[in-house]
């Protein structure tokens, strides 16, 4: 099937356009060599493939570089691209198509947001257009659909024509009777550093096309009034006190939302896969079918789409104000005091992203221009207090601080919010620290472009929405899924026998001298290989004032952190998960050496420092794998996240 | 001129850009090219950051990078 490619500068609707021609089926992909997301879908007799936006061919960053090659590919086997422009900024947009032109790539262009142009009373003269650029001009709405008839017409009849040349003169030289093009050639070569470019030739090119474009533009474009409004709109929204106090609010609103939308969702999943763990522990005859598939499967499902609700309500929110055009003024107020880190306002969405999980943060730092910075954000941004850390959080906060001694200031809520600013303020110090020490050559650029206000394109939110949550669910989740299988392995097989473990049973409720007696389940958990592996890093973990018991819940969790309730309700033998048995559980709790209890405040703060500090997530060191290209980045995250929270954990028990 | 001596609402044309190659050909992606003309916008105090219009987009550009364009006011 030929390849039809979309092209386009940021913002210019082509993701609209690929949902209005393919729907939902769509196929999400990398591009090799790269982690950038490839999607292609079908539309009549192509396979059409959107291209990440790009300024310009001789641009740098990781997302365009991929463009930038997929153009310069289709130069050689003359598959079309549909180039798509924004109305609104005509003259910019053709100042790329005219690079795409000297390649000579049978082209459509799609003049795009016709309804912009109406509501602004613009008028464009498409035949005029048409004419000068060498190929069909089409005027439609990505958003309804309004064009789409006469663009489905020319793509369906191979109207594609190669446009004309605009400035190939400046590049062109004559060989044995042969023209040789040699832009393609140069662009092929140009990168950030290096560039065999001659810039003059290209401030002459850029002028030359300038002057076109505008003698043109002068024609066919009149007014511009939604550019006019959102400037009016940005004198409030990036005002200093103004803009800064519209930000906090809109970070309340979307943070509250996050939570309090998505815990019904979260306790109805947690509650049937609960339910569905019992039916087939009772349904299902085969004893270790029945085991593995309510204590291995079904918790491994459950911990992954657990989450969905999260994630789904985040990028919704993160969505909207990424189409209204409100997510770029966010970057922009964040500038400043990002700079004293190292970091710049293009890394707001990731660190606003890792609330709620480091992963798509992870994956989102793509966006970032400068390499050291990217880097520097992906290795601190798992300290962020993700969506994760909070069922850890809210069972130790509980036990340090019991409700009833809470006054007009809730001592539990200012705890959490203290770790939260503990979150960040490590991310940044950690970020600061990785720009400096990195080695990683910086190019130093950074400019962002302010879209203007727009009504969001809710077909594109939930579109954007239901792909980033689903690529949650099958990247993460496939990790998710294993180490919980393998965790249930550790846990279920022992290295003893059954009749010995059942003799120590026995001992150990003889000795218990009228005390809670055990269950088989917490002896069978002793001696099972994960229980060994408790005792065998006891060690190590008593300066912080942990047993073999927390270590085998920290073992558990080194996997995904949100594990630990989990274990430490098997361990405890509560036999359910919910909250207040498992608080009831651990506060009884005795240190069999000091007879004092086991979960006193020193051992919470303790635990709930070196959950903050510790990189406690295998999906999140598979993604930054995948995003740095080796083992060794999430190699040196682990240990010294490890070492951090080891340092913390142990200042913190000693002192108290 | 001095590209701060530009105020809000005026415009001018680029005449000149200095810095390394690389620095130009990313301004360059960013449409700051010659003959261009830009319009400054609102920048707010201690932002750190200026705002330009230019081909009919908001640009928001580093101070320090901002003041490498060389600009004639019109």
């Amino acid at each position: 099937m030929t390849q039809l490619a979309l092209v386009g500068k940021p913002n210019a609707g082509k993701s609209s356009l690929f949902n209005l021609l393919t729907g939902l089926n769509q196929k999400i992909a990398n591009y090799s060599g790269a982690t950038v997301d490839k999607k292609s879908g079908t539309f009549l007799q192509y396979e059409v493939v959107d291209l990440p936006g790009i300024k310009s061919l001789i641009s740098v960053s990781l997302d365009e570089q991929i463009t930038k090659n997929a153009v310069l590919e289709r130069s050689v086997s003359k598959y079309p691209i549909v180039f798509v422009a924004t109305a609104m900024q005509l003259s910019e947009n053709l100042m790329l198509f005219s690079e795409i032109a000297d390649l000579q790539i049978p082209s459509i262009v799609v003049i795009n947001f016709k309804d912009e142009l109406e509501k602004n009373k613009i008028e464009i003269d498409i035949n005029k257009l048409s004419d000068w650029l060498g190929c069909p001009v089409i005027l439609m709405n990505s958003r309804n659909g309004d064009g789409l008839n006469d663009l489905e017409h020319a793509v369906k009849n191979n109207q594609f024509n190669i446009p004309n040349a605009i400035c190939l003169n400046l590049y062109d030289h004559i060989e044995d009777g042969e023209i040789i093009n040699t832009y393609a050639k140069k662009i092929e070569a140009s990168n950030a550093e290096k560039s065999n470019l001659d810039p003059n030739d290209y401030f002459k090119r850029q002028k030359i096309i300038g002057a076109q474009i505008r003698s043109v533009s002068a024609n066919i474009l009149k007014g511009n009034r939604l550019l006019e409004r959102s400037k009016k709109w940005d004198r409030i929204f990036l005002h200093p006190i103004f803009g800064l106090m519209f930000f906090l609010l809109t970070m309340l609103i979307v943070f509250q939302s996050v939570f309090y939308l998505s815990s019904i969702p979260m306790d109805w999943i947690d509650a049937s896969f609960a339910s569905l763990s019992k039916w087939t522990a009772q349904n299902i005859q085969t004893s270790w079918l029945a085991d593995i598939i309510s204590n291995g499967i079904l918790p491994g499902l459950g911990g992954v789409l657990i989450f969905i609700p999260q994630i789904a309500i985040l990028f919704l929110l993160l969505g909207i104000l990424e189409h209204s055009g409100y997510l770029a003024r966010i970057s922009f107020i964040a500038n400043r005091f990002l700079s004293n880190f190292g970091l710049s306002g293009q890394s707001v969405i990731p660190l606003m992203s890792s609330w709620a999980c480091a992963i798509p943060a992870i994956m989102s730092a793509r966006i970032i221009d400068n390499p050291k910075e990217r880097m520097a954000l992906i290795f601190a941004a798992p300290l962020m207090t993700c969506s994760a850390r909070l069922p850890v959080y809210t069972i130790l906060i509980a036990i340090m601080f019991p409700s009833e001694n809470a006054g007009f200031f809730n001592a539990q809520g200012l705890m959490l919010l203290g770790l939260y600013v503990l979150g960040v303020l490590a991310t940044l110090l950690l970020a600061a620290f990785m720009h400096k020490r990195s080695g990683i050559e910086s190019n130093n650029l950074w400019s962002l472009e302010l879209p203007v206000y727009r009504v969001p394109n809710w077909r594109n939110v939930l579109y954007n929405m239901y792909h980033k949550t689903k690529a949650f669910v099958v990247d993460a989740g496939k990790v998710i899924f294993i180490v919980s299988m393998v965790l249930w392995l550790l846990s279920s097989f022992s290295p003893r026998s059954q009749s010995f473990i059942e003799q120590q049973h026995q001992a150990l409720n003889e000795d218990n001298n009228g005390g809670k007696p055990l269950s088989i389940e917490a002896v069978e958990l002793e001696y099972s290989y994960a229980g060994y592996l408790g005792k065998i890093i006891e060690p190590v973990i008593q300066p912080l004032g942990y047993d073999w018991k927390i270590g085998i819940a920290i073992i558990s969790s080194f996997a995904a952190r949100e594990v630990f309730v989990g274990a430490l309700s098997t361990i405890y033998s509560v036999g359910s998960e919910e909250e207040g048995l498992i608080k009831t559980r651990l506060k009884n709790e005795v240190n069999q050496k000091t007879g004092e209890p086991r979960y006193n405040v020193a051992t919470c703060l303790s635990l709930l420092l070196f959950y903050a500090f510790a990189l406690q997530c295998m999906s999140t060191m598979a993604i930054v794998k995948k995003e740095t290209g080796s083992w060794r980045y999430p190699m040196l995250q682990f240990i010294v996240m490890l070492v951090m929270a080891y340092a913390a954990a142990f200042i913190a028990y000693q002192l108290f | 001129m001095q590209t701060t001596q530009l105020q809000e609402g005026e415009r001018a044309i680029i005449t000149g850009l200095q810095g390394s190659v690389s620095f130009r050909n990313y301004m360059l992606a960013n449409g700051i090219a010659l003959g261009t003309i830009v319009t400054k916008n609102y920048s707010p105090a201690f932002s750190k950051l200026t705002n330009l219009t230019v081909n009919g987009k908001m640009l928001s550009l580093k101070n320090a990078d901002y003041e490498m364009i060389e600009l004639v006011k019109i």
